[in-house]
């Protein structure tokens, strides 16, 4: 077997064994490691395919900052106390995930996608890198999107500042 | 040269004289962010925003030339300014009620006019977006600044939890727009409306492509709050500040009908069968679920929201059939629904000013006796929203029924009619409990020089677009013909 072979089996046993635990785990401290380990293993899918930015990318943002606002988030909050089955929801929920999951892996097998028609061809990726030809994407023709995404996150900071800090009643203001 | 190093050689300067609308609000919103860390003339803040929404309104009517810059994704053609000019009028409306309304509360800050001018920019960027990344960058934008002022009214639970419930609702419409764009870019390739538009013809409709629309269509109603996604809409309007709320109902409301049109119209054209019955079903429900739960509403700023769920149907309703006809009927309501929508909201928002106030039913008792004239103006926003002839809401759902019946879509146009007949169960309530009644109490009503003006203001123009609905209807055909003459340009 080839190494990438290998690998593919390796890192997607342990992404759905790993995605168990995330559903089955009742200690949320686990249901949240088992999630890292999903993300890890899913960026080693990445690597194997030769998408090295996205697995980077994978790891960085998924494995390391959202999970540990998860882990910050559990930790700071004491009545969460994850009631893992409650089956009122799961009324809706399983047919309604079912259904995305079959959609999913239906519009998948079907091949309905698009193949790669651009111009980053395979033999452009091997030149240059995928690095260098998202940057190049982002910086010319996505620019303007980008800067916006600064906006967002300037909005995002100066809520989050408002929402946190504490109450000024104007009748105080005026006494002081 | 190799490919990355042509490709950067091919791009030319962007046309930075089309943007210059969204230019002047962003920095006018800079320069409130700074002089509200300088200073605390609330005046100032209040003066310095209207100037620049003032400024920033001209040159969206005296614009040339349009063009769609930046590299393929900006577009300024007439939809964009006219949808443009309109959010900013009613963003300049907004903020002139703004202040006394938050003195009375007590909760003065000044980050909500920059909050709000940031929104303003990302509900411009939506209308005028030509690509969904655009569109998706100008809706996040939009809403997060919404989230927050939403929930910015810190001493009251219902803002608390209207905002979280926002926020969540919000998130989850985010994600699953970003799903639907991620089927369609990987069914298509591309993320222009015109590349998707000649990608996705009738014959080779799949279920990555049909998917792909469902699942957008979704995420938009979610938006839209169109029933049954419609859940934060009741308590994020009731728990926001009133003139947030009226800047919610109106402004992010239309700049979502707008983006809608443009997407379904420009990117979808030849999938038509898909979404024409989504809409349609969507619609359906909004309308007849807005109008049921309206009716056991007590407080009457909660049953403005279901109403405004209502219009979401009304509006909707239009994109049932694929005609210029429809197209130019939803482009007029929604125009003609800002002028109701922020007379019904920023009326509710100067009332809550007076003494003892608290939206409920039973506050409106003989408020014609206390004060005429504002009893007369609440009469024109309810009937315009009952759409009874003399006022502008009648030609509104006049037009979107002919749509419909011209298309043989005889079943949603009956629902729409029903509908109406059953809307009048509560907005005659209003006026009944208004004219019908005796006073309660016979204090006097005190209005700012702003509300005065913003309520004068939109009970005339209700009348004279509801007497001379020409000119709208006119602007109307001419930007859904454009619209449709733009498929596949």
């Amino acid at each position: 077997m080839e190494l990438s072979t290998t690998g593919f089996w390796v890192f997607s046993t342990l992404a759905v064994l790993s995605a168990f635990g995330v559903v089955f785990f009742r200690n949320i401290i686990y249901a949240v490691l088992s999630l890292i380990s999903t993300l890890i293993m899913v960026s080693g899918l990445f690597f194997t395919m030769g998408a090295e930015l996205i697995g980077a990318l994978q790891i960085l943002i998924y494995a390391v900052a959202i999970v540990v606002f998860y882990v910050l988030v559990i930790s700071t909050v004491p009545e969460f106390k994850g009631k893992a089955f409650e089956p009122k929801y799961m009324i809706v929920s399983l047919p309604v995930g079912f259904l995305i999951f079959i959609e999913l892996a239906f519009v998948s097998l079907y091949g309905a996608w698009k193949s790669n028609t651009g111009i980053f061809t395979s033999e452009v990726i091997q030149e240059v890198g995928n690095v260098k030809a998202v940057a190049t994407m982002l910086f010319t023709k996505y620019l303007f999107p980008f800067e916006v995404a600064s906006l967002i996150l300037l909005v995002a900071m100066i809520g989050a500042i408002i929402l946190g800090k504490k109450e000024h009643v104007i009748d105080e203001e005026a006494e002081n | 040269m190799s490919v990355l190093q042509e490709i950067v050689a091919g791009l030319g300067v962007p046309n930075f004289k089309v943007l210059i609308p969204e230019i002047i609000i962003l920095i006018t919103a800079f320069i409130v962010f700074v002089i509200e860390l300088l200073t605390k003339a609330r005046l100032l803040i209040t003066v310095v925003t209207a100037i620049g929404l003032f400024l920033a309104a001209i040159p969206t009517l005296n614009m040339e030339y349009g063009d769609l810059t930046f590299y393929g994704l900006y577009i300024v053609d007439s939809f964009s300014l006219t949808f443009k000019f309109f959010l900013i009028l009613s963003t300049f409306f907004v903020v002139i009620v703004l202040r006394p309304y938050l003195e009375a509360k007590n909760t003065y800050y000044g980050e909500y006019y920059y909050l709000i001018l940031f929104s303003l920019l990302g509900m411009m960027m939506m209308v005028s977006a030509p690509n969904l990344i655009t569109f998706y960058m100008g809706i996040e934008l939009a809403s997060i600044s919404i989230y927050i002022l939403a929930g910015m009214f810190k001493k009251d639970y219902l803002s608390k939890e209207g905002a979280f419930k926002y926020l969540i609702l919000g998130g989850t419409g985010t994600a699953v727009i970003s799903y639907g764009i991620a089927l369609i870019y990987g069914r298509t390739g591309s993320f222009d409306f015109v590349t998707i538009a000649n990608t996705i013809t009738s014959d080779n409709l799949d279920v990555g492509a049909v998917a792909g629309i469902a699942i957008l269509i979704i995420g938009l109603a979610l938006k839209a709050s169109s029933v049954p996604f419609h859940f934060w809409t009741p308590d994020a309007y009731q728990g926001a500040p009133t003139p947030i709320t009226a800047f919610m109902a109106v402004a992010a409301k239309i700049s979502v009908f707008a983006v809608i049109l443009r997407i379904m119209v420009e990117a979808f054209p030849f999938a038509y069968e898909v979404w024409n019955t989504g809409w349609a079903l969507l619609a359906a429900a909004s309308m007849i679920f807005g109008n049921f739960v309206a009716l056991r509403q007590d407080n009457v700023k909660r049953m403005l929201a279901y109403s405004s769920i209502a219009h979401s149907g009304y509006i909707l309703a239009a994109l049932a059939a694929p005609s210029g006809a429809a197209f130019t009927a939803l482009i007029f309501y929604s125009l003609v629904y800002i002028f109701m929508g922020l007379g019904g909201f920023i009326f509710l928002s100067a009332m809550e000013r007076q003494y003892n106030w608290s939206n409920n039913i039973n506050d409106f008792r003989g408020l014609a006796k206390r004060s005429p004239i504002l009893a007369l103006f609440m009469l024109i926003f309810m009937f315009s929203m009952l759409g009874i002839p003399p006022t502008v809401g009648f030609f509104g759902k006049l037009g979107v029924f002919i749509a419909l019946i011209n298309s043989d879509i005889w079943w949603l146009a009956v629902v729409l009619v029903v509908m109406s007949i059953v809307s009048a169960g509560y907005y005659l309530r209003v006026v009944i409990y208004m004219y019908m009644h005796e006073p309660q109490s016979k204090a006097k009503v005190n209005l700012s020089v702003g509300e005065a003006f913003t309520l004068a203001f939109m009970a005339v123009f209700v009348l004279i677009l509801g007497i001379y609905p020409t000119v709208f209807w006119d602007i109307s055909q001419i930007l859904s013909s454009l619209l449709v003459a733009g498929i596949g340009r």
